[in-house]
């Protein structure tokens, strides 16, 4: 029997030697994996800072206050709740949601993007300055594609489907404050608004090649105010303004440092099931941007595969070999072979075959995690069901 | 130009097979300056997977076969030596064209196909973007695919009439051998011009040659599903900006979730969100990352400013390694928290941490190797996993 020496009691262990110098190992292990991870951290701050101060142009001779001004936007731009957090520390910018709508209304050296985010964050406070930062609008009087004109210049609207539902419920609740009688309810205003958005989009960006005809559009419309239809002549003059002038939407240039930063949803080691091969390889997994990258280091800089998100499904699979599996797989085909293509070394195309992606995860949590955070990046674009829901829900209160 | 009316045939036939004609007339023009009047698609240098055949002294050849310029050529013509260039061409690699690569084309628009195989409920009809080039037709999911989901060559297939039930405006190529195509038209007008420019194609074909494949591969091609890539084996990269296209990567688009066809009569604001989903744009117009390349492209360059763009790239790494280091720690310390650790338990431990475990122990062998001047350090910034 070996005591185990380096318990506080000499407990009784049956460890064998080896096993204890495995432990051993494994203690001083730890003591380098602390000194990495404190000297990452440092490196990270030190990188950080590094960007935040290049392509900073002015602010050599400034007042103190000017200069924090100025840090404050920039900070606000890198990320808008620090860069608030920052002007109330300093007292640049009071703690209160009508101050800060105003900051943003104003938006004096800020990115449109940022503020787009700030204002569409799930958060109640930030709802509120949502709601006080509309209410700065003023749309008395204006069509609603006039309306639109204004707010949707006033910041660049985000991405995700509950945030620009949020921000065009605020929106359509202002217009209709404004302009009471011109639609029957929120609700309609809501629709149309998306209507007109949409039409935007497809009058004017060459991708799409279906473009709609002023009759179309008013088809389209049939019925959203709450089950009966907008005046025809209505609907025609704002197809015809959109048609002959589209939005004037914030640029995003490439430039800012709003959307640089890597955000991912979620990263780690996951093991995956090769293809036609059938071995499992351990990659390093990040979630982001609607894709799933992986990479055989975590210091790559190039991503080793890539999974597009869009139409996949996931599900939960026993694995024989491995715990805490799951899979990605295309619903439509579920007995057909996906079959990919690689190209080989010397350009020739090759079909491969790939009928489903089998991931294994470390633990049961881990996998729980990763199904659900795969799930909510598929389905970032429920806004299909979302106008869906709201217009059924419209054109369901029939008034005939 | 406007087609000629088409007007539905009172047999229930009308049927244009290929027959041989005399010999064509001299003088014919066509698109890429073939004596014999055949369409030649533009040469795409970027492509060295597709089908080429240099046969450099045959200028005045037309389109089908051999091309002095080395350009896209679906379908070889009959007439033509064989001579590709090196490397096996497979035919999905005359799939491996995107509409911007064909560029001029004969014809394009929005037409429905119908489908072969029609699970229980499920649509009958798939709406595609059809392109004809010379005497190919090509369909896309969308204009935007980095390749087609198949191709016909019309020369080979009778153009005829039929009947569909809840569509008005069909027609279909017929083979012999071979599956038929269907395909439906929104218009009237539509059906007429794709009827006209598929008859100019097809007469255009028989009046330059004297006869007609019959190999599958020669008729059509087609792709079942796509997705994304199984692993292709590369090397380690370190550099952040690659450029833009490195040759043509093997990307299968992926489809656009199918909905139902916007019934003309009762259209809704559904499918004015189908117009931008296949446009393959968000709601403002922005390009939605749906293949592999786009979302390589998304993923390396983050910023334009390429400096800016490298430290961002190292930062990410950086924030990956620590996690990575964290995750490690969280393992060891599992083990380490142990009170009274028992050698079942440390074994358990291992089959848990397998992947770990067989890294620590291949770190200690490493280090005994070296003797005595066992490297307490692990390398900087990378990764503990070989």
């Amino acid at each position: 029997m070996v005591f185990d020496v380096l318990a506080d009691d000499l407990v009784p262990s049956d460890l064998t030697p080896e096993e204890c110098q495995e432990l051993e190992n494994i203690r001083r292990r730890k003591q380098e994996l602390l000194a990495d991870i404190q000297r990452l951290k440092d490196e990270i701050a030190e990188v950080t800072n590094e960007i935040e101060n290049l392509g900073s142009t002015e602010e050599k001779k400034n007042m103190q206050r000017n200069k924090q001004v100025a840090m404050g936007r920039k900070k606000f731009n890198m990320d808008p709740k620090k860069g608030i957090q920052f002007l109330i520390e300093n007292d640049l910018l009071k703690n209160t949601c009508e101050d800060i709508a105003q900051f943003l209304y104003k938006g004096e050296g800020l990115n449109k993007t940022a503020i787009g985010d700030y204002l569409g964050e799930r958060d109640e406070f930030n709802i509120q300055v949502l709601h006080a930062f509309v209410e700065l609008h003023e749309f008395t009087d204006l069509n609603l594609v006039q309306a639109l004109r204004q707010f949707l210049w006033s910041f660049r609207l985000p991405g995700e489907a509950q945030k620009i539902d949020r921000m065009m419920e605020a929106f359509a609740q202002r217009y209709c404050q404004c302009n009471p009688g011109v639609f029957q309810s929120t609700d309609t205003c809501y629709v149309l608004s998306f209507a007109i958005i949409m039409l935007n989009t497809s009058l004017h960006n060459p991708n799409v090649k279906d473009k709609p005809t002023a009759e179309r559009f008013i088809a389209m419309n049939r019925g959203i105010n709450d089950g009966g239809d907008l005046p025809e002549e209505l609907l025609q003059n704002l197809y015809e303004s959109i048609k002959n002038e589209p939005f004037k939407i914030p640029e995003d240039d490439g430039n800012d440092l709003t959307h640089t930063f890597f955000n991912p949803d979620r990263e780690g080691w996951l093991l995956k099931l090769g293809g036609r091969v059938k071995t499992w390889k351990r990659r390093w997994f990040i979630l982001t941007d609607n894709c799933l990258y992986y990479f055989e280091y975590t210091t790559d800089k190039e991503p080793r595969g890539i999974i597009p998100l869009e139409n996949l499904s996931i599900r939960e699979v026993e694995d024989s070999k491995k715990p805490n599996c799951f899979e990605l797989y295309i619903p439509d085909n579920k007995d057909q072979v996906i079959k990919a293509c690689k190209t080989e070394a010397d350009g020739r195309v090759v079909e491969g075959n790939h009928t489903v992606y089998r991931i294994s995860a470390p633990t049961p949590e881990e996998k729980e995690e990763w199904i659900k955070c795969i799930k909510a990046a598929i389905s970032r674009d429920p806004f299909y069901e979302m106008l869906a829901a709201r217009k059924k829900k419209v054109s369901s209160t029939k008034r005939h | 130009t406007v087609a000629p009316p088409w007007t539905p045939p009172r047999a229930p036939l009308l049927s244009l097979s290929p027959v041989p004609q005399k010999p064509c007339q001299a003088g014919l023009g066509g698109a890429g300056g073939c004596a014999r009047g055949a369409l030649l698609p533009f040469p795409c240098p970027d492509t060295p997977a597709l089908l080429c055949c240099r046969s450099g002294d045959q200028a005045g050849l037309d389109g089908a076969g051999g091309c002095a310029r080395g350009a896209l050529l679906p379908f070889p013509c009959p007439d033509s030596p064989p001579c590709c260039a090196a490397g096996v061409a497979t035919r999905l690699s005359r799939r491996r064209v995107s509409c911007r690569d064909l560029g001029r084309v004969d014809c394009d628009g929005w037409l429905l196909k119908k489908k072969d195989h029609v699970g229980f409920m499920a649509q009958k009809w798939k709406r595609c973007w059809l392109v004809l080039k010379g005497h190919t037709l090509y369909w896309y999911n969308h204009p935007n695919d980095e390749r087609a989901a198949g191709l016909i060559n019309v020369a080979t297939y009778s153009l005829e009439s039929t009947r569909e039930q809840k569509k008005k405006y069909v027609f279909q190529l017929c083979h012999q051998t071979y599956k038929p195509f269907v395909f439906a038209a929104e218009t009237l007008a539509d059906l007429s011009m794709w009827v006209s420019r598929l008859v100019t194609a097809k007469t255009k074909y028989t009046l330059a040659h004297k006869d007609v494949p019959d190999k599958e591969e020669d008729c059509y091609s087609e792709t079942e599903a796509e997705d994304p890539d199984d692993e292709t084996p590369r090397h380690r990269s370190d550099s952040v900006n690659r450029g833009t296209l490195r040759g043509l990567r093997a990307v299968p688009s992926c489809s656009m979730p199918l909905s139902p066809w916007p019934d003309p009569a009762g259209e809704d604001l559904e499918s004015l969100m189908l117009c931008l989903r296949q446009g393959g744009v968000s709601l403002m117009g922005q390009r939605r990352f749906l293949t592999q390349e786009q979302c390589r492209k998304s993923f390396l360059r983050r910023n334009k400013n390429p400096h800016i763009n490298e430290r961002v790239h190292a930062v990410r790494a950086l924030q990956s390694t620590l996690k990575a280091k964290l995750a490690e720690l969280q393992a060891l310390e599992q083990l380490l928290g142990e009170a009274a650790l028992t050698s079942d338990a440390f074994r358990r431990w291992k089959e848990e941490h397998q992947e770990l475990y067989q890294e620590l122990r291949e770190g200690w062998a490493g280090q005994q190797g070296q003797g005595a001047h066992g490297d307490q350090h692990s390398p900087q910034e990378e990764a503990a996993e070989p």
